[in-house]
């Protein structure tokens, strides 16, 4: 019934689907402490994704895809900072806005460049010691860079966050920003970054969701992970270090779908239940979340006085 | 002290600070990318035109080859000697994914090539039947002459836009149910896809060592519930006790998703997935070469060798390009009557085949090889008779039909 071999692939399948959201989550903690709900990030990963394949498609190198993940990234990030943060525009309805964009631009930018394409990808690596232990070796050798790199990224999120004066300020212009600009604080200057930090990270979460498949683009191929990270950010109450967890969670409740296809005991339950039930725990997760409460000026556009 | 402003009089200046500058002209970037993203099929026609030119067979016939086709034509489905056939394609993917959006419209390109007066547009990654009623209607109302549906879950949008439009010719993947009536300006068309995919199934139970064969599907609907039960019906007319697992994995582009599917597939002890899906084929390709042993891939649609010669066993070539080129010019010429049906299968679809590469060939007895050669030969002159979602006793609409079907009872054997 669960073989040995079903279980490894269970929780190598789960750490895979974990990877790209816990990068775009770990960005979108950063944007919604400094006050900004982005919710652009699906488009974020397109455009990481498509600069990753690109990368590897036409120089055959992952490292430079990943790269260009991130400063598409950060140009685009640039331009979300710009309309969100200078421009004030509604967050949600520029997110949106952006989401689309992102789908049409990857996928014109997919029909003429690289259509039929693959690029590089990134194989599991062995990490000595871990390598050889039994069942975690195992699941973790079959991991590439990109999970380790993921896991870095959650404790450099988290001591930028809790442990410099920019994640301090940062913070202090997404609670109170009047407060933060009478204390001498520039608000937008703060949350410029932030953004494109965000970006940057949710670029970079689908930069590993091309070099985990074929290296090629599929447009619309992140199929809603950026919503799932807005959930994730929320659950885990914008904590670097919990947003690995809840994502491993989400990613292991995907995983079941692929295992009960295999257990001849969880055959007859519908797949669609399957199919929907992360989503329906992230939902409900969302809902009964104890103390999930937002940053108070997330979302709100900011001006200074006078302006 | 920076965290404790006033609450109530911070609120209110924040309320002041509502954005006075609409996004308008984000608006009008995302227009831009629209009209793009939309432009994407026409920029794809030449390179894929030209693609199509050389690796495809020209088809022999021109003409749908139903006799439901030749059906006097009515008023709305003709166009005038000389004028412009103006055909609307929609499908789920794009132009140049190298699977079943791409087979379109290589037929596509195809009558354009050879018939001047036609000229078709696409409109890609339509899988929202709300996004298919819109669209379609907008060619129709701009007096296109042939709106064509290459999606199998766009019946009802079909029906709709037949019915807002009964001077436009609406054609839409289906295969309607004995006795079932419909506007005379909409046609249905049905391909046999999983014709090709019963060879692909015959095929896998040779080469599998596992004994252990596997499908990966899109979505749960007859018109495809069909091909996955299909493959299994044709490995169990090679090899009755073969194990066959399916999943529908309920997307046709998440790599990621296709890629996890097929590694626990490998995991349970398959070594040969049948892609049921589109773009995501491309996530099980590179679960198949993960793996740490020998396992093939079947990919559906489209003549996909080139892309991982090393773990595509056969393509499942479902002729939809031969398809899409007859229905185009058929309706081009005035042939496709009223309330018609165009059936396709692997009796008068020539492009319908699981081909045996040499890679594959060489791993085979000369017994294999030739006992493939005939199930082949059979199923093409019918003497195979696999039954579909909606013809056989049972059919094979609904998951896990296949497994009950005897395969001598259906001319294996």
């Amino acid at each position: 019934m669960f073989t040995e071999a079903l279980v490894l692939a269970f929780f190598v399948i789960g750490i895979q689907l974990m990877v790209p959201i816990v990068m775009a989550a770990l960005g979108e903690a950063v944007a919604e402490k400094s006050g900004v709900l982005n919710v652009g990030i699906e488009g974020m990963m397109l455009i990481g994704a498509f600069a990753t394949a690109y990368m590897g498609i036409t120089r055959r190198s992952a490292g430079l895809g990943i790269l260009a993940a991130i400063l598409a990234g950060c140009v685009f990030g640039a331009l979300l900072a710009f309309l969100y943060v200078n421009r004030g525009t509604d967050q949600i309805v520029t997110g949106l806005m952006f989401n689309i964009f992102a789908l049409g631009l990857t996928g014109t930018l997919h029909s003429l460049y690289l259509a039929g394409q693959n690029g590089e990808t990134l194989t599991g690596i062995v990490i000595p010691g871990i390598g050889s232990i039994p069942w975690v070796g195992e699941i973790l050798n079959k991991q590439s860079l990109m999970l380790y790199l993921a896991i870095a990224l959650a404790f450099g999120v988290w001591y930028l966050l809790n442990k410099t004066w920019y994640g301090l300020y940062a913070r202090a212009a997404g609670e109170r920003p009047l407060a933060a600009e009478s204390g001498g604080l520039n608000v937008l200057r703060l949350r410029y970054p932030a953004v494109i930090v965000a970006s940057a990270l949710a670029a970079l979460g689908g930069s590993a969701l091309v070099l985990a498949t074929s290296g090629g683009f599929v447009p619309g191929m992140t199929a809603g992970r950026g919503f799932i990270a807005l959930g994730v950010v929320v659950l885990a109450k914008w904590r670097p270090l919990w947003i690995m967890i809840y994502a491993l969670g989400f990613g292991l409740t995907q995983g079941l779908q692929f295992l009960a296809a295999q257990v001849p005991a969880l055959q007859s339950v519908p797949t669609q239940f399957w199919v929907a039930l992360p989503y329906l725990v992230t939902v409900i997760a969302v809902v009964f979340a104890p103390g999930s409460t937002y940053p108070a000026a997330v979302g709100i556009p900011y001006r200074r006085a006078g302006s | 002290m920076l965290l404790h402003g006033g609450r109530s009089k911070m609120e209110e200046q924040m309320r002041e600070t509502k954005p006075r500058w609409a996004p308008r002209w984000l608006l009008l970037v995302s227009a831009i990318a629209m009209i793009l993203a939309a432009c994407a099929g026409e920029t794809a026609d030449t390179t894929t035109a030209a693609t199509t030119a050389e690796t495809t067979t020209p088809s022999a016939e021109t003409t749908a080859p139903s006799a439901e086709t030749t059906a006097p034509a009515t008023d709305t489905t003709e166009a005038a000697g000389g004028e412009e056939y103006q055909v609307a394609l929609i499908y789920p993917g794009t132009a140049d994914d190298l699977s079943w959006s791409n087979a379109w419209w290589d037929g596509a390109a195809q009558a354009m090539e050879a018939n001047p007066n036609i000229s078709v547009e696409s409109v890609e990654l339509l899988n929202d039947p709300a996004a298919v009623v819109q669209q379609g209607s907008a060619f129709a109302s701009e007096g296109f002459d042939l709106i064509l549906i290459a999606h199998g879950a766009m019946v009802e949008p079909a029906h709709t836009i037949a019915e807002q439009f009964p001077d436009v010719l609406v054609c839409q993947l289906y295969n309607p149910a004995e006795g079932e009536e419909w506007a005379p300006n909409l046609c249905f068309f049905d391909i046999a896809q999983h014709n090709a995919n019963f060879m692909a199934g015959a095929l896998a139970a040779m080469v599998s060592e596992s004994g252990h064969i596997a499908s990966l599907n899109g979505f749960a609907f007859p018109a495809l519930t069909r091909q996955p039960e299909a493959f299994n019906l044709g490995a169990r007319c090679v090899t009755p006790d073969i194990t066959f697992t399916q999943q529908y994995i309920e997307t046709w582009t998440d790599t990621g998703i296709a890629k996890s599917a097929t590694q626990a597939e490998i995991a349970g002890g398959a070594d040969v997935v049948l892609s049921a899906t589109d773009s995501a084929v491309f996530g099980i390709l590179e679960g198949a070469a993960e793996a740490d042993g020998q396992v093939w891939v079947v990919p559906s649609y489209y003549e996909s060798q080139s892309l991982d010669p090393d773990h595509v066993m056969t393509s499942a070539i479902h002729g939809l390009t031969f398809a899409s080129k007859s229905i185009i010019e058929a309706g081009a010429a005035g042939e496709i009557g009223e309330s018609a049906f165009i059936d396709f299968d692997a009796t008068n679809d020539p492009e319908i085949d699981a081909p045996l590469y040499d890679n594959i060939a060489s791993m085979l007895s000369a017994d294999q090889v030739a006992l493939y050669e005939d199930i082949l030969a059979k199923v093409r002159s019918g003497e195979i008779a696999i039954p579909d979602e909606t013809t056989g006793d049972p059919t094979i609409g609904a998951e896990g039909a296949g497994a009950a079907i005897d395969p001598a009872s259906i001319g294996c054997g």
